[in-house]
């Protein structure tokens, strides 16, 4: 399980769901920026790094098909521009219509300045619907894998800052974890952001060392890593255990953009 | 020691169409050099990289690149970057938005290189990552392997050769050289990764050998669907270089 290698024939599915609700203006701990900002710059720089993954020889090759769903005021797919109302789109689609080019820094070396592009904007309105748009995480990605039965599954990565506004999360999610392709069944995994400095808890493999009912709630709608997540994550030095999940709780900017890293390492991209 | 015969088999993963394949492969049989090279997914235009590192070795003939203090094989590899610009017009245009390219490009490219020269009666050979070369000797004994030796010694994080200057030190210690003599009716395989490890974990198997010696290129075509089919050797692009030496001294070319 969780073995397929990820190419044209077997590409992999991602799926991400954001937090839009008001909550989300506050700021970062530590930081100067919104949790929306910070949000919506980690996820258009994990897109830009998914594109990069795909380029061989003269094309970027549609080795995922990428989603984004905001929930806040509205609930729906949030790519903008071009690609404005999709919901998977081909990596190479992606590539092609960002909504505009930025600037950003480069990783070691601040320094220095290079391109972003942008495909979503921060936005912070509204209430949590989160129950809704795990449903709605449902319906696109169950089609997806009725067409792709034999590729790795769908990984679905829901970032919010607060409880949900829209009942108890935890049985959508459970059916949303119900889906599978013959690799295994589809993972979903969840981060809390928070405003305040508090200790992260990362990674855990028991509800033990959670602070609340609704950190444990998240623990419990999460899928464990797969074995290659562990090996990446031990590779980056995180405090990854056996049965660790995918989820972190009260993550600032830095753990969030981990955590996207290792939870989007679906199995075996071409690395050579 | 004259060289009978060099050839070259390659095909690209299965299912994918040649203009795709990514490994690069030369060899000049008058002068006895070849290279064999495997362009790596990490960064990008790797495939370009590839063919340019196993051009460039059989055009330059540096014999300076096979002294096993590196210090002339790194050299050569500095020099070859500044002749390297997969925006050339010798590499189909890029299809990707502006963008990506230049984000490629800042990536560099990475590719496995494995590159010798028979020459005399003696191979040489000089690598960097998980290219293998096999010499058999005439008598069927068990082919002598470099740089790896074992089917565990394969990984996803081969050593890389990169396009850029920014990462070097890692050559310098992961370089391996050979040197050794070639008899009559010696044969030198060069392969890439996939098909190495299949070869290496065939190593005691004569029949394999014997079949690998004489192979056409429908007989490669088939062989390698035929490992494909069964799972024996992993979905990649394949690449084979075979160098035969005259059954007895003096004859050939």
């Amino acid at each position: 399980m969780y073995t397929q290698p990820i190419d044209r024939h077997h590409p992999g599915c991602i799926l991400l769901l954001v937090d839009q609700s008001a909550s989300m203006q506050e700021s970062f701990g530590g930081t100067s920026l919104t949790k929306a900002n910070s949000l919506a710059l980690a996820v258009n720089r994990l897109l830009r790094n998914l594109v990069l993954q795909c380029q061989r020889g003269e094309q970027v090759r549609d080795y995922y098909h990428v989603g984004v769903i905001g929930y806040g005021r509205k609930i729906g797919p949030t790519l903008g521009g071009s690609l404005q109302g999709q919901q998977l789109v081909p990596i190479s689609l992606l590539a092609d219509y960002p909504l505009r080019m930025t600037t950003d820094t480069m990783p070691g070396s601040p320094e220095l300045r290079v391109e972003l592009p942008i495909w979503i904007d921060p936005e912070a309105d509204g209430g949590t619907p989160m129950t809704a748009a795990i449903d709605l995480a449902g319906s696109l990605v169950v089609d997806w894998a009725n067409k792709h039965l034999d590729s790795f599954p769908p990984i679905v990565v829901n970032v919010s800052d607060g409880e949900a506004t829209d009942g108890d999360p935890r049985s959508m999610a459970a059916q949303l974890r119900e889906i599978r392709t013959s690799d295994g069944n589809l993972l979903l995994f969840n981060v809390n952001l928070s405003s305040a400095a508090l200790n992260a808890v990362e990674y855990p493999n028991s509800p033990n060392r959670l602070p609340n009912p609704y950190a444990v709630g998240l623990f419990e709608m999460s899928s464990e890593l797969t074995p290659y997540m562990m090996a990446v994550a031990r590779g980056m030095d995180l405090p990854v255990e056996v049965g660790a999940r995918g989820f972190v709780f009260n993550a600032d900017a830095a753990k969030l953009s981990e955590f996207l890293d290792v939870g989007t390492r679906v199995s075996q991209v071409p690395d050579r | 020691m004259n060289m009978l015969n060099m050839v070259a088999y390659w095909l690209p993963k299965a299912g994918t169409p040649t203009s795709e394949w990514e490994d690069g492969v030369a060899y000049s049989p008058g002068s006895g050099w070849f290279a064999v090279s495997d362009g790596a997914s990490t960064g990008g235009s790797s495939r370009e990289w590839a063919y340019t590192l196993a051009s460039c070795f059989i055009n330059d003939r540096a014999t300076s690149v096979f002294d096993p203090d590196g210090a002339g094989f790194v050299g050569w590899i500095k020099a070859t970057r500044g002749r390297f610009d997969p925006r050339s017009a010798e590499f189909p245009a890029s299809q990707m938005p502006e963008w990506v390219q230049a984000a490629g490009a800042r990536q560099g490219s990475y590719a496995t290189f494995l590159g010798g020269r028979v020459s005399g009666s003696e191979v040489r050979a000089v690598a960097a990552g998980d290219c293998c070369l096999f010499q058999l000797r005439a008598d069927g004994s068990q082919p002598a392997t470099f740089p790896l030796s074992s089917k565990n010694q394969f990984g996803t994080k081969p050593l890389l050769i990169s396009s850029s200057d920014r990462s070097d030190e890692h050559l310098t210690t992961g370089i391996g050289y050979y040197r050794s003599a070639v008899g009559p009716g010696d044969v030198v395989f060069a392969a890439s990764d996939a098909l190495a490890e299949w070869l290496i974990s065939n190593l005691k198997d004569p029949s394999v050998w014997h079949a690998l010696s004489r192979i056409d290129h429908l007989g490669f075509r088939d062989l390698c669907a035929d490992l494909r089919s069964r799972r024996a050797m992993k979905n990649d692009d394949v690449t084979l270089w075979r160098a035969t030496a005259a059954a007895t001294a003096g004859a050939g070319r």
